[in-house]
């Protein structure tokens, strides 16, 4: 036996380490396709006239062609620019570069087509000044210089600091200039300065080679240099924000797939200027597309990517749809159950992926039963539900679990571990009183902005109020500030609590602005026993550490709040939070939803909502996000909207045209159970309940109010601690430690030797046959009847048994060893 | 990959270094390539901020011969004499492997100096600087600098400063030169050549006779050379270093010369012989100035590591140690008992701390940045970020007076206590020269020949 053990551990083991299917990546393109031009019914050249009025400036051109089908594509690479008249202005590629004042024409040539831009050239002849802020720190940024790898990290590196993409420039001005003896910066012989020399590798640099003598990064920084490192005065023009072109998302299809982008800067006098060279780039989707540091956006696979442009704080987000035609590819779906189906269809159809078929009916009760409920169905459920032979019989199946008190219980255990229910954080009391109180919410279905408002302004004793312990499970204001961001805003903020974001749009004014709200709530201890009041001090207000400037309330999109000296400053924030037009609030949670019961999020992961981190789906996050508030904030309208949709039901079997698709919900995902689903799956298996602490027996795990800290088998699967609110926090990598959990624990082998379990004894009691228990093992842990071969074979294997239990013991040992009972499908 | 493979035998290698120095001995060639002169410059500005004495990627190191010619990884050995394709030191530069060509995340290097490694090693790869364990930066030859600009394009800041003995005349560090100001009217008297392009000190021998000049080419080298003031002749180079040389004294005797530098260490040579006592890597960062005890016994030190150290000249050994400054430093000196010493930085406060058991005493505060702080009479005198000098009695730190006129962050100060003077050099290339008696303004003069100060203002 212990052989047989040993050899489904191993092969096991294989599965999860090798089994799992490898999604075959579209292969990253890295050669240039030739641009097809065809027949354009129209040309559109961006901008459409050139002015150049300084000597550094510059203009990337960008030539479109719209065609007749309505599909457009980017022509500059095949255009021919040249200029009318010589010595005014030079070109680099499409890019133009003034060389003299006067006017001229820019003739651009696109196959047999021909159109002109007219170029007015100034300014030549005076020196042009060199701002520190749009032209070195740019510069710096652009090199990379001041990243959070390298001179931006906290402690800089090799003893020169720089703020991270320049948020503090104040401090960068000191680092650069003046600080260390004036060594970075060689004043009467600028070529010479450390600031130069090292990322050009003239002189070692543990960074490598960062800048090349023809960079405009380096043109930059050498003028600045040169001019004597001056900075701007306070009076000088602001950056006001930055345009990208093109402005609306673009869907290319092969062979067409390149996109030059345009960045424009605009500042507070009114002047703009052409930046793409300066501008940063990231793609979000490397498989899909990559970006080069010219702003030219190349398409390797098929899909849709968000490639951020950022400019020192400001950050724009160019939309990019990559479609290309698959060979033997012909739509074919299911006829659509809802809307849900109709936005998932139309982006695979777009896509070109062939959405799987619908699941088994065995499938999915497993599959909703434990999505919704935690739990695996009663053998008597699934068997009824199996015969059952009317046509809306999941749609029925849907309804009872939602009214089930199981559903409540377990959804309510998931907020837990967003609201960091644990002993630690609440008491052990506390962590029951406040489940309660999230239990009864689900059970009445409370509506989810009520829900928000409660949590976020509820003040007084939490032994009367548990939902005041939001304030308990944050100690502090920058708690408070981000656990808030984090659950209702999806936004990751934490960073900016010392620098502005390196990706997005977040600044650390933002931070405090957004922590001026909850600056003021305060948090004592009680008279009774694991008691703490939370209220709101009359006063208080928080300082930008970095500038010292008091921050009023702010939120994003709605900027700084004006409110009385003495305003509840938290049912502002509420009132802001849950308001209709609120851009986050329906979003988040729907994605939220959306992610626990499909596996993956509409935006992934699901508390990271940023603009260079767009939703796959766009249309679709937004349709639910309307559906959600057009309900009332109705939750379990949404989770029967999705559940009954064709997408939720689809098979995990992939097709071929759909194999290489993990982000637009062609095929249901195979995941691991949960820790707390796992463990309860192998306690109804074998009817033998876990027992957690004071708890009721038959308590499930799914519904415990704070996780179980000495439970090996939980901890082995990825119990979180309830730590933090991120739901990375859940770990669900395979490990070897789960195959041994699974294979030789106590856990599970007490439930098996000498009829450990419950069900053993049942089973030898009622006398049933080796056909009525294998059926059954099977109907319970799997959901179906077991195959004739794995029940001829099971029947041989006990038959030729003396000692039956243990053969049974065996059996059910197998049974639980299977990766279709340890995955969700 | 490079190893450090630490099971080899002891003979083995001894015995491989004999082939190397066999092999060495034979000249091949009428004009043949000298490692102290050719090879050890390359070395030194290509690969030491990997594989020097600091760092040592890989488990290699180049700083000295003896490290260069270990070998410890026979299969893949590093030199072998005669041999250059099966020699690393140049199979690594022309590789066509970018992941592996030396220097890493660079263009290669220039294809001169790649044939010169090339031809050494077929050449024998002899050895001919000395002492084979021997840092390689000192048996490379003194350089000889370019001559300064005539003119300069814009003002340098003027981060050296100091009197000539008598108080007639400023010398002050320039672009690979010294400049020599009337310290009464400011006008450019001479200038003295084949300097390092930048200084960070200047300080005479009690004697007056010679002029000790720190300094480098920031990240590069370091150097330390002494002059006569009079004739502007190099006497001597008397140190060289990894990074540039920031402070340097002369004990009171003028025995000594002890100098603190960006490469981390603070080193104690004879003044006569240039032979060198003491070399202390005690710091974890660049060390920006060392200071003798009035009795020439100890010698204190601070760095940008935050810490300030004092040492025992004799032995070396640590005799104090301070830790409450809370950024890096710039300055320090002894009180004039020798007992307790005043250091000061960027935590914009000046400490005076007692040596015996490194507690603070008494603080000054609110001056900005401290960047430079003397002690002469009883008095202290500091300047920094706050552009102006400040004076205040050493024993309470009490302030006393304000020395006005400076426009820029100052990071060089000189006394003269037989004419009463004081001099501050500033970012903006500006020498502001003050009488210690009324803090009146001597003279004041762009210190930058052929420019006027012009200040890039930080607000």
């Amino acid at each position: 036996m212990k052989a047989i053990r040993l050899l489904f551990c191993l092969l096991y083991l294989a599965g999860q380490l090798f089994g799992a299917e490898q999604p075959e990546m579209d292969k990253p393109v890295v050669a240039l396709e030739p641009v097809k031009i065809g027949h354009p019914e129209k040309v559109e050249i961006t901008p459409a006239a050139v002015k150049l009025s300084t000597p550094l400036q510059q203009v990337q051109m960008v030539v479109t062609g719209i065609y007749s089908d309505g599909t457009v594509q980017d022509l500059t690479r095949a255009a021919q620019l040249r200029a009318g008249s010589e010595g005014i202005i030079r070109m680099d590629g499409a890019l133009v570069l003034p060389v003299a004042d006067g006017s001229t024409e820019l003739i651009v040539r696109v196959g047999e087509l021909e159109q002109r831009v007219p170029v007015l050239v100034s300014g030549q002849g005076t020196p042009e000044q060199i701002s520190f802020h749009y032209g070195a720190l740019a510069a710096l940024s652009k090199s990379g210089c001041n990243s959070g790898g390298c001179h931006g990290a906290p402690s800089g590196k090799g003893g020169f600091a720089l703020s991270m993409v320049a948020f503090d420039p104040e401090a960068d001005k000191i680092a650069l200039t003046r600080d260390f003896l004036n060594r970075r910066i060689n004043l009467p012989e600028p070529e010479s300065s450390l600031l130069l020399r090292k990322p050009l590798m003239k002189v070692a640099h543990r960074g490598g080679q960062k800048l090349k003598e023809e960079d405009e990064s380096y043109r930059l920084l050498l003028h600045w240099i040169q001019q004597g490192c001056q900075f701007e005065p306070e009076s000088a023009p602001k950056l006001t924000g930055i345009r990208v072109d093109p402005a609306l998302r673009r869907t290319l299809k092969w062979p067409a797939h390149t996109q030059q982008l345009r960045v424009t800067a605009d500042f507070s006098d009114g002047s703009q200027r052409d930046i793409t060279r300066l501008a940063m780039y990231s793609s979000s989707e490397e498989a899909v597309a990559t970006v080069g540091p010219s702003g030219l956006v190349v398409g390797a696979g098929r899909g849709q990517v968000g490639i951020s442009v950022r400019f020192l704080e400001n950050v724009e987000t160019c939309y990019l749809t990559f479609v290309r035609d698959v060979p033997g590819f012909e739509w074919k779906a299911p006829a659509p159950a809802n809307y849900v189906d109709t936005l998932v269809f139309k982006r695979l159809r777009l896509l070109q992926y062939l959405p799987s078929a619908t699941c088994t009916d065995t499938e999915f009760i497993r599959r909703v039963s434990q999505d919704v409920a935690g739990l695996l169905p009663s053998v008597e459920v699934t068997k009824a539900f199996l015969a059952d032979g009317r046509p809306d019989k999941r749609a029925a199946l849907i309804d009872s679990l939602l009214a089930g008190a199981d559903f409540a219980r377990f959804w309510a255990f998931k907020w837990g571990d967003l609201l960091r229910l644990n002993a630690a954080a609440v008491s052990e009391p506390g962590t029951h009183k406040y489940h309660a109180w999230l239990v009864k919410a689900w059970e009445d279905n409370v509506p989810y902005d009520r829900f928000a408002r409660e949590l976020l302004t509820t003040q007084g004793s939490t032994l009367e109020k548990p939902q005041a312990g939001f304030f308990r499970t944050t100690a502090n204001t920058a708690e408070a500030t981000e656990m808030t961001a984090q659950i209702f805003l999806g936004a990751r903020v934490q960073c900016a609590k010392c620098h502005n974001h390196p990706f997005e749009r977040w600044t650390q004014d933002n931070y405090y602005g957004l922590g001026a709200f909850f600056e003021r709530v305060q948090r004592r201890k009680g008279a009774r026993a694991d008691e703490t009041l939370v209220f709101l001090a009359r006063r208080g207000e928080i300082t930008q550490p970095r500038t010292g400037r008091t921050m009023k309330p702010w939120a994003p999109g709605a900027g700084e709040m004006a409110l009385p000296p003495d305003a509840d400053r938290l049912a502002a924030f509420a009132d802001w939070l849950t308001a209709p037009q609120n851009p986050f609030f329906a979003r988040v949670e729907v994605n939220r939803i959306w992610w626990q019961l499909l596996g993956r999020g509409i935006v992934e992961p699901i508390d990271d909502f940023r603009e260079s981190n767009p939703p796959t789906n766009p249309e679709l996050l937004d349709a639910l996000a309307a559906d959600f508030t057009e309900h009332q904030f109705d939750r379990r309208h949404i989770l029967r909207t999705i559940l009954n949709s064709r997408t939720y039901q689809a098979s995990s079997r992939s097709n071929d045209f759909n194999r290489s698709d993990e982000k637009n919900f062609s095929h249901a995902q195979q995941t691991i159970l949960t820790a707390e689903q796992l463990l309860d799956a192998v306690c109804r298996v074998t009817g033998s309940p876990e027992r957690f602490g004071n708890l009721p027996i038959g308590t499930p795990a799914t519904q415990l109010p704070a996780p179980q800290p000495n439970n090996t088998f939980l901890s082995a699967f990825g119990q979180p601690t309830r730590q933090s609110s991120c739901a990375c926090e859940r770990q669900g990598q395979p490990s070897l430690t789960q195959a041994l959990q699974l294979s030789n624990s106590q856990t599970v082998e007490s439930r098996l030797k000498n009829g450990g379990g419950k069900f053993l004894k049942e089973m030898a009691a009622q006398n049933k046959s080796d056909e009525e228990i294998i059926t059954h093992l099977y109907l319970a842990a799997l959901c179906r009847y077991p195959g004739e071969v794995e029940l001829a074979k099971a029947k041989a294997y006990l038959s030729g048994r003396a000692d039956r239990d243990s053969g049974i013991e065996d059996i059910a040992w197998s049974v639980l060893n299977l990766r279709e009972f340890v995955f969700r499908h | 990959m490079l190893l450090s493979a630490p099971n080899l035998k002891g003979n083995t290698v001894l015995m491989l270094c004999l082939i190397v120095a066999c092999v060495g001995d034979v000249k091949a060639g009428p004009d043949p390539v000298s490692f102290r002169a050719q090879i050890a410059p390359i070395l030194l500005e290509q690969c030491q901020t990997c594989h020097g004495a600091a760092e040592q990627k890989g488990g290699y190191r180049l700083d000295t011969f003896e490290f260069l010619s270990r070998n410890e990884d026979l299969s893949d050995p590093v030199l072998v004499a005669g041999m250059p394709e099966k020699s690393r030191l140049y199979t690594s530069l022309v590789t066509a492997d970018r992941d592996e060509r030396m220097p890493k995340k660079a263009p290669p290097l220039p294809a001169a100096q790649a044939e010169l490694v090339k031809r050494w090693i077929a050449e024998g790869a002899a050895f001919d600087g000395g002492n084979a364990t021997a840092s390689l930066i000192e048996m490379v030859p003194a350089r000889t600098h370019p001559k300064a600009p005539e003119v300069y394009a814009q003002p340098l800041p003027v981060t050296a400063l100091t009197f000539s003995p008598d108080g007639a005349e400023v010398f002050a560090g320039g672009l690979r030169e010294l400049t020599v100001w009337d310290a009464a009217t400011g006008a450019l008297l001479r200038r003295i050549g084949n300097v390092a392009p930048r200084t960070f000190d200047l300080v005479f021998a009690p004697d007056g006779r010679t002029l000790a000049v720190a300094g480098g080419a920031p990240g590069e080298y370091g150097e330390l050379r002494l002059f006569d003031p009079k004739s502007g002749a190099m006497q001597s180079q008397a140190l060289s270093s990894a990074d540039a040389v920031l402070d340097v004294e002369f004990s009171p005797s003028g025995e000594l010369i002890a100098c603190a530098g960006a490469d981390r260490s603070v080193s104690i040579v004879e003044a006569a012989s240039g032979l060198r006592r003491h070399h202390l890597t005690v710091h974890s960062d660049a060390v920006t100035a060392v200071a003798f005890s009035p009795d020439g016994a100890r010698i204190a030190s601070v760095s940008l590591d935050r810490g300030a150290k004092v040492f025992d000249v004799a032995t070396g050994k640590l005799a104090g140690i301070y830790r409450e400054h809370q950024a890096p430093l710039y300055s320090v000196a002894f009180s004039p008992d020798g007992t307790q010493i005043l250091s000061a930085g960027r935590d914009k406060a000046v400490h005076g701390w007692s040596i015996a058991d490194g507690k603070k005493q008494r603080e000054l505060a609110g001056q900005g940045d401290v960047l430079k702080l003397l002690v002469s009479g009883g008095q202290t005198y500091l300047a920094g970020s706050g552009a102006k000098l400040v004076q205040a009695a050493v024993a309470d730190l009490k302030l006393s007076r304000a020395f006005e006129g400076a426009r820029d962050w100052i990071y060089s100060m000189a006394i003269h206590p037989g004419t009463q003077r004081v001099a501050a050099g500033s970012y903006d290339g500006t020498v502001t020269i003050w009488n210690l008696a009324d803090g009146k303004v001597v003279t004041s003069f762009c210190a930058s020949p052929g420019c006027s100060a012009k200040t890039a203002a930080l607000k």
